[in-house]
């Protein structure tokens, strides 16, 4: 029983330098969060999108003219530059932004509108970067 | 007033009572790693904006969910990339205690806690691999943060790589391969369950380079135990080898398992003859980490150069001459680090092997440099406090010499601490995603913002990993309900329950039809009713006329195997270690008999979990043609132009019905192949205008879908090559050449040695020519 508790007093240090890393870890601050976007602010986002789909597409095409997986890999790129740009535009939060855009292409859809291509090629990570 | 050597004595008398006790060296060196770590614990409930970050959290988030909200094995993801295997993918990390971690605090504060701990680990390995080479305690422990806080662990907490932190357990790994070659049976224990706790951390570089040391300590065994001329030592030393081979299979099963299947089914091809020369591995071993580009990534600084240059000189003014391996070691790293910017190049020597040629980066074999570093600076600042002991001829000067590394060695942690704090400042973060609970649909998604979409539930169709991850090109982000039927008037179906491994359905069919479900195909999928196949690579289920509930489950043989293998062989362990408690030792042959339980449980386990067979597959293209024919098909032109690597360019044909600016015309090149051919063969594509820039389609699979290696001889295998031709192509000829390169090796051309009907110049066959208007 002493020497237990002897072995514990000599892990004490370690304990306490463990407990402060989950102390802080755990208090970590928040980035502050953004207003939650209203459902005409989510459909000006979808328009957003859906403006600068065409013109993505094609700069994404000429980025990788010959290999499908790559080009929609570039177009993601700019669709994630636009994702950034209309976050910033409506102050709201990226989750409502790219939530904007599938919710924005699954109501086209059940209305028979399929404005923007809903596939992806498969997977094909390139041999060489 | 005491002297400034009388000050220094008893510092060096206080370092080596912390080296001393374990509690106190392992607070020692957690201390290090809280400051190492601050900035990044600070942060932990921000998002890393990194691309791989997002795909490497994304992992443990879906592991967690699946326990916590689904109170399921995490399986399968259906978050990502269509669905995939998430126990099979090799980088996702959740199969090792930090586990825990991100089960209690949730997935970023679990990582940044994990890097913490992982950082501890790695530098308490360090300590005692030095210790297993004769290094004193308080050596060790002054040297240990040149490996456990080298420049690769700020770097890859920079990028989100935390499966990278794996390597702080390669000198476990190390250490116990050596204690048990040098008879302590132990450390083959150690060895192993450092193996199994790396490979299910994702281990993906950490393993393959870690196999190469213990080569080289078992090569360094076997050559003492020759010169000694003790062949039954040289036994001994390949039994134990043998079996800690075997138990590291075996405790890692469950995982390793999981990850062979996954990258046989879907290889990793990987080009390129990637090299470093010698200036670029400077940078990267002591320049300041950048936010860009390779300076620092592998940190140790030059602090470190007095102990190692005066471990390795007195090593040979004392003849030790097999101590110098380690600095041989040190020199075959670096080589290999070279790439193939060295020639003769060892990098791709060990290319040829299985698993080191889907290995791009050279230069991690720097992290394994800084293994030997951090062990020669303990071994050089042993040898020359023994000396003073010894009482030289001039002890002024080995006293000074003391000072000199000591000092230098706790000035060198500024520097290896200056890197974290840097990296972490380097990331740019985010708010965390939020939650939005609803019903689970496909997304077409994007992979660069995966950690947004899981937490929405949401899958991301838009995918990337390191490895090809098997994908079906019919999956859509867009639909109403995730499982239909192909015959819609067949009658219906409705989705009551849902979770990562389980769908759940009632049915209700007049007659016999598919239901189609919007997630990949995997041979780990069972339904209760119906027969499960593959459309395309689309999860399908064939069901027959009639009212039932339906349940499709994930539940592949290699988890379940996996596990039996792995927990079978933990009770061996467990026996083997009760015996060797009774008797005081464990034996050779107790370890031995432990290590023969694995194989056997793979045998059993392979009888005792069945799994449907395979069904057949066809190599089609991304479009659904059919890639491998009999004959040239219609329209091709016949060129039969033969390579030296035994393939041969069979014919060609370009449909340039939508040859315009913006437009995609398809390049259909036929090709068959010997039964021999020369490995590692790519396609280059040049596409040439009259004037303005040419477009580059250079491959390596067929159709994006066959390689070379794997095609059957004899047969026309098609490889579809779409162009989409620029906006400024107008008024312009256009040719396409073709020809083939050694893409796994020099990247050099492969030769024509005949041109059959082609018009060949430099290796390459011109196969059409076009106008667009």
């Amino acid at each position: 029983m002493v020497v237990s508790r002897r072995m514990s007093l000599r892990f004490l240090p370690l304990f306490v330098v463990c407990v402060i890393a989950i102390g802080r870890a755990a208090t970590a601050p928040e980035p502050p969060s953004a207003p939650p976007a209203d459902a005409a602010l989510k459909r000006d986002i979808f328009a957003g999108f859906r403006a600068k789909e065409a013109e993505n597409r094609e700069k994404a095409a000429n980025d990788f003219p010959t290999d499908p997986w790559s080009s929609d890999d570039a177009f993601h790129a700019y669709e994630d530059d636009r994702a950034q740009e209309l976050t910033k535009k409506y102050h709201t939060s990226k989750t409502d932004v790219l939530a904007a855009l599938d919710d924005g292409m699954r109501e086209a859809h059940a209305r028979g509108n399929r404005p923007m291509i809903p596939t992806v090629p498969p997977c094909h990570p390139r041999a060489i970067y | 007033m005491p002297s400034a050597r009388h000050l220094l004595s008893r510092g060096f008398r206080g370092v080596q009572r912390v080296a001393a006790s374990t509690p106190r060296r392992l607070a020692f060196f957690a201390t290090l790693a809280l400051v190492a770590t601050w900035q990044y614990l600070a942060s932990a409930h921000s998002l890393n904006t990194f691309r791989d970050a997002h795909v490497l959290s994304h992992y443990e988030w879906v592991a967690r969910t699946s326990v916590l909200k689904f109170h399921e094995l995490p399986l399968w993801d259906p978050y990502y990339c269509g669905g995939m295997y998430l126990l099979g993918t090799p980088q996702a990390r959740f199969v090792s205690p930090t586990f825990l971690l991100t089960l209690l605090f949730g997935e970023p504060v679990g990582e940044s806690l994990a890097a913490f701990a992982l950082l501890v680990v790695g530098l308490e390995g360090a300590f005692r691999y030095a210790r297993t080479r004769q290094a004193s305690a308080a050596s060790a422990l002054l040297a240990a943060p040149l490996f456990g806080l080298s420049g690769i662990f700020a770097y890859s907490a920079q990028l989100g790589w935390i499966n990278f932190f794996g390597f702080a357990l390669v000198p476990w790994i190390a250490t116990g391969v050596r204690r048990a070659l040098q008879g302590d049976l132990r450390g083959a224990v150690v060895a192993a369950v450092a193996v199994a706790w790396c490979t299910g951390f994702g281990g993906t570089y950490a393993i393959p380079l870690a196999a190469v040391w213990c080569a080289f300590e078992v090569a360094e065994a076997l050559a003492r135990a020759a010169r000694k001329r003790s062949w039954e030592r040289a036994r001994r030393i390949l039994i134990t080898a043998a079996a800690i081979g075997s138990l590291a299979a075996g405790l890692a099963a469950v995982r390793l398992w999981a990850v062979v299947e996954t990258l046989g089914d879907a290889p990793r091809v990987v080009g390129g003859a990637p090299g470093n020369d010698y200036g670029a591995i400077a940078q990267m071993l002591f320049l300041n980490l950048q936010d860009d580009g390779p300076p620092g990534q592998f940190f140790l600084g030059g602090l470190a150069a007095p102990a190692v240059l005066a471990a390795i000189l007195l090593f040979a003014m004392k003849r030790r001459w097999a101590a110098l391996s380690l600095p041989l070691y040190g020199v075959i790293f670096t080589w290999l680090a070279t790439g193939y910017a060295s020639t003769p190049s060892l990098f791709a020597a060990m290319q040829s092997l299985p698993v080191y040629g889907t290995l791009r980066y050279p230069e991690r074999y720097l992290i394994l440099l800084a293994l030997v570093v951090s062990t020669l600076a303990a071994q050089g600042l042993t040898l020359v406090t023994a000396a003073i002991r010894a009482k030289p001829k001039r002890p002024r000067l080995f006293g000074w010499l003391k000072l000199a590394l000591v000092v230098t060695l706790l000035l060198a942690l500024g520097p290896l601490l200056r890197q974290h704090v840097a990296s972490a400042d380097m990331r740019t973060l985010a708010p965390l995603a939020q939650v939005i609970a609803r019903p689970f649909h496909q997304a077409r998604g994007n992979r660069l913002e995966l950690a947004y979409y899981a937490p929405m539930s949401r899958g991301s169709l838009s995918c990337w990993d390191a490895y090809p991850v098997p994908e079906s090109p019919l999956l859509e982000g867009d639909l109403l309900e995730e499982a239909r039927l192909a015959d819609p008037t067949a009658g219906h179906v409705k989705e009551h329950d849902w979770s990562p491994n389980r769908i759940d359905l009632d049915v209700e069919l007049d007659r016999p039809t598919q239901l189609r479900v919007n997630q990949n195909w995997h041979r780990g999928w069972r339904a209760s009713v119906g027969e499960v196949g593959a459309d395309r690579g689309l999860l399908v289920v064939e069901l027959p006329a009639g009212r039932y509930p339906l349940s499709l489950r994930f539940s592949p043989r290699s988890a379940g195997g996996g596990l039996f293998v792995t927990l079978t062989t933990l009770a061996a362990l467990g026996i083997a270690f009760a015996r060797a408690r009774g008797r005081g030792t464990l034996s050779l042959s107790m370890l031995s008999a432990a290590a023969l339980v694995s194989p056997i449980a793979m045998a059993v386990a392979l009888a005792l979990f069945r799994e449907p067979p395979l069904p057949v597959r066809v190599p089609l293209s991304p479009t659904g043609e059919p890639i491998v024919l009999d004959e040239l098909p219609r329209g091709s032109v016949p060129i039969n132009a033969r390579f030296e690597s035994g393939v041969h360019l069979v014919g060609a044909f370009l449909d340039t019905a939508k040859a315009q600016p913006k437009g995609t015309v398809t390049l259909e090149l036929d090709w068959m192949r010997d039964s021999t051919i020369e490995p590692g063969i790519g396609i280059f594509v040049h596409i040439d205008p009259s004037k303005g820039d040419g477009l580059n389609g250079d491959h390596v699979d067929l159709s994006q879908a066959l390689l070379f290696d794997a095609a059957p001889p004899g047969k026309v295998l098609r490889d579809l090559v779409p162009i989409t031709l620029p906006k400024d192509a107008g008024g312009k000829e256009w040719k396409v050449s073709v020809g083939l390169w050694r893409v796994l090796r020099s990247g050099s051309r492969v030769r024509i040695v005949d041109p059959g009907k082609g018009s060949v110049t430099g290796d390459e066959v011109l196969v059409s020519k076009f106008d667009v208007k």
